[in-house]
């Protein structure tokens, strides 16, 4: 695989969706800032509830607990993140093969030296790791932006009220936290490997509307199966029960994970790795397979 | 600009023949360097195999000589060559067959030489 | 000297029970200017398709030594394709284009595409929507023109155009691409005013090659004769491809028929390339 290709091929689609994957991470990030700035002016601060807030902080901050705390205020912080940034993957993995079909360029790309192996590998690339890493990032530099102004105000109280805060960023282990979070991104890749190649799948077939071709077959799959299961007597939808099941993980799981067990922080990843079956790994090369085919055999209108 | 070609002859002759005639009437200069092929076939339209076909033949003529690597030259006393070669096919083939006609239509040297070039009858 | 660039060999494809390429055979060689001529659904696109690898068939196609399915990529680094199906999607900058190419393409050469751009009108923020049609075209025979491919497959290409647009067009592919190991393969509907341009030709219909010859060997085979109504009786015993009546003459087309025989009937002349095809397209719908 060549690198250079593999990083023009990525530069490409990026340039494709650029409005949408600069806009969306910095309103989201605004809106962050705005809310709590807004709802400041408007309200003031509350000194009681900060000084009670303080004096939490002081008592806790030379505990383990202070990491956990905050691994938990990070993951807050990143959830919006990273449930929009799921957004924009859909929506980018149902149109990055529609799209080219309906405005006609995609003879324009195949007549060009590069492989239909390396564009799907591109587009898939973009999609499952590069999109994730922009909302990522932006979440990372929301939390540069509040770990500084949490440095700020510990020099002011430090100074001003002679209140150290100090233990709590020392004992936060923001680093390791944040690191966590990033390492999550590949496991949920794969654990969602299989989404994206039905996405990428319904995204070359269809001639028209391909988010209803990526909707419509599953729902229809759960609700014969369900009917068959029901007048069959059968033990149980297994469709239905492992679509449930795959997907069942969400922030809240994550972080009760995180807070139930020892090893805290570790736990989150360890779910999502759980989740990763070689199973669903070859129905997603099954899918890939697929998609490829319809590129290179039906790619003309 | 594209000039249009007579259907009836093969461009490439209608090619060299305007080459010469442009050598004649002094447009292009003894020593002077012809266009380049792929020029020639850029500004009239033509594909550049024509163009060639042309151009040997006036080599092959010695009209024009190849200097390498810089292009096709008119060579020196091309044009009072030229000059002897279209007198010559003039009145071998061209003025009999004006003769007959001046003869036929019973033209009288006055009348013809009353013409001046741009073929206005005067007086 | 010659050697054969593309040779395309029994060439077969069917969309279903409809046949769309009968057994094509065609090949081009160094040098040639190649016109594939044939009305509307003949096949042209497709044939050109399947010389890219875009669309499979059944036959043989070898380009530059290479299958086009199953060598694409590398048959791709020496051929280039313009085509009014293969549009450059709206949103591309044209630096970003530039760039891609240059990253993408070996035999890409920026300063090229970048000399002839700086002679137009289009700017390197501009996206390909801001763009007009002929600045479209401009800016695909910009990119075309710097990767100095070995083979030039233009389907169509200044379908659209106006006329200023469609001759510097040509006027680029002669001045500054075409050379005698290259060669070109062009569809048009504007068959007058590429004539000269091309070397050879090969007229296509209901997916079959009905002529392919030197635009030299094809004037020299066909005649038109202007014939007096006294001698059209006469005339048609010598079986004309085409005829066409009108102010007291008929007007008729010729093939491989001797030249003095045709003489004794009227006046001889050389047909256009758009005569003959017109009379060959005509004589096959008969």
């Amino acid at each position: 695989m060549n690198t250079s290709i593999m990083k023009a091929s990525i530069k490409k689609e990026l340039w494709e969706f650029n409005g949408m994957l600069k806009w969306v991470p910095i309103s989201l990030a605004g809106v962050f800032i705005f809310i709590p700035l807004l709802s400041l002016i408007l309200n003031g601060i509350d000194m009681q509830a900060l000084l009670v807030e303080i004096e939490q902080i002081t008592q806790v901050q030379q505990t383990d607990r202070m990491g956990e705390f905050f691994f938990v205020a990070a993951i807050a912080l990143f959830s919006p993140f990273i449930a929009i940034g799921f957004i924009v993957q859909v929506y980018y993995f149902v149109t990055c093969l529609f799209d080219e079909r309906r405005d006609q360029s995609v003879m324009f790309w195949r007549s060009l030296p590069v492989s239909d192996e390396m564009t799907i590998a591109s587009k898939l690339l973009t999609g499952a790791i590069v999109i994730p890493v922009i909302f990522f990032a932006a979440a990372t530099m929301l939390m540069v932006l509040m770990v500084l102004l949490a440095i700020v105000a510990c020099v002011v109280l430090s100074i001003g009220f002679d209140i150290s805060l100090w233990g709590m960023l020392a004992s936060a282990n923001i680093l390791s936290g944040v690191g966590y979070i990033w390492l999550s991104l590949l496991p949920i890749a794969i654990w969602l490997l299989p989404l994206y190649s039905w996405l990428m799948l319904a995204s070359i077939y269809a001639n028209k509307a391909p988010f209803l071709w990526a909707v419509l077959p599953i729902v229809a799959l759960l609700v014969i199966e369900t009917i068959v299961v029901h007048y069959l007597h059968l033990s149980e939808p297994f469709f239905g029960h492992f679509i449930a099941d795959y997907f069942s993980i969400t922030p809240d799981n994550l972080v009760n994970a995180s807070v139930e067990q020892e090893k805290s922080r570790s736990a989150a990843l360890q779910l999502l790795i759980a989740q990763i079956d070689y199973r669903t790994v070859l129905v997603s090369a099954g899918l890939l397979a697929a998609t490829y085919w319809f590129r290179v055999n039906k790619s003309e209108s | 600009m594209t000039p249009q070609w007579d259907p009836e002859k093969p461009i490439y002759l209608q090619l060299y023949q305007q080459v010469i005639t442009r050598i004649l009437d002094g447009n292009i200069k003894e020593g002077e360097a012809l266009p380049s092929v792929r020029k020639v076939a850029a500004e009239y339209q033509l594909n550049p195999i024509t163009i060639s076909k042309a151009y040997q033949m006036l080599q092959d003529e010695q009209i024009v000589e190849k200097q390498r690597g810089k292009g096709l030259f008119v060579m020196p006393g091309a044009q009072d060559l030229m000059l002897d070669r279209e007198r010559e096919s003039f009145l071998s083939h061209q003025w009999p067959e004006i003769l007959t006609q001046i003869s036929r239509l019973k033209l009288s040297a006055e009348q013809l030489l009353s013409v001046n070039v741009n073929n206005q009858v005067e007086g | 000297m010659m050697s054969s660039l593309i040779s395309i060999s029994n060439l077969n494809k069917a969309y279903g029970s409809k046949k769309v390429l009968s057994g094509v055979n065609l090949s081009l060689n160094a040098g040639q200017i190649v016109g594939l001529v044939g009305p509307n659904g003949a096949g042209k696109t497709t044939c050109l398709q399947a010389i890219l690898g875009l669309t499979d068939f059944d036959g043989d196609i070898s380009v530059l030594g290479h299958h086009p399915r199953k060598d694409r990529v590398k048959m791709l680094n020496d051929v280039a394709y313009i085509s009014d199906v293969a549009i450059l999607p709206k949103w591309l900058k044209v630096s970003q284009a530039l760039s891609y190419m240059q990253d993408i393409h070996p035999n890409f050469a920026i300063e090229k595409a970048q000399a002839f751009l700086a002679k137009t009108n289009i700017a390197a923020n501009d996206k390909v929507k801001a763009l007009s049609k002929g600045m479209v075209a401009q800016l695909h025979l910009a990119l075309i023109l710097a990767i100095d491919a070995k083979v030039l497959i233009l389907d169509e290409p200044t379908l659209g155009l106006d006329i200023l647009t469609r001759r510097q067009f040509y006027n680029h592919l002669l001045e500054d691409f075409y050379t005698e190991e290259k060669c070109i393969i062009v569809t048009t509907h504007q068959i007058e005013e590429i004539e000269h341009i091309l070397t050879d030709v090969a007229f296509i219909q209901q997916g079959k090659i009905v002529l392919a010859q030197s635009t030299d060997d094809i004037k020299e085979r066909f005649n038109l004769v202007a014939v007096s109504n006294e001698q059209v009786a006469q005339a048609d015993e010598l079986q004309p491809l085409f005829k066409n009546s009108m102010m007291g003459l008929t007007t008729m087309l010729f093939d491989n028929q001797d030249k003095e025989t045709l003489q004794n009937l009227g006046k001889v002349t050389v047909p256009s390339l758009a005569d003959v095809f017109v009379g060959i397209m005509n004589k096959e719908t008969c």
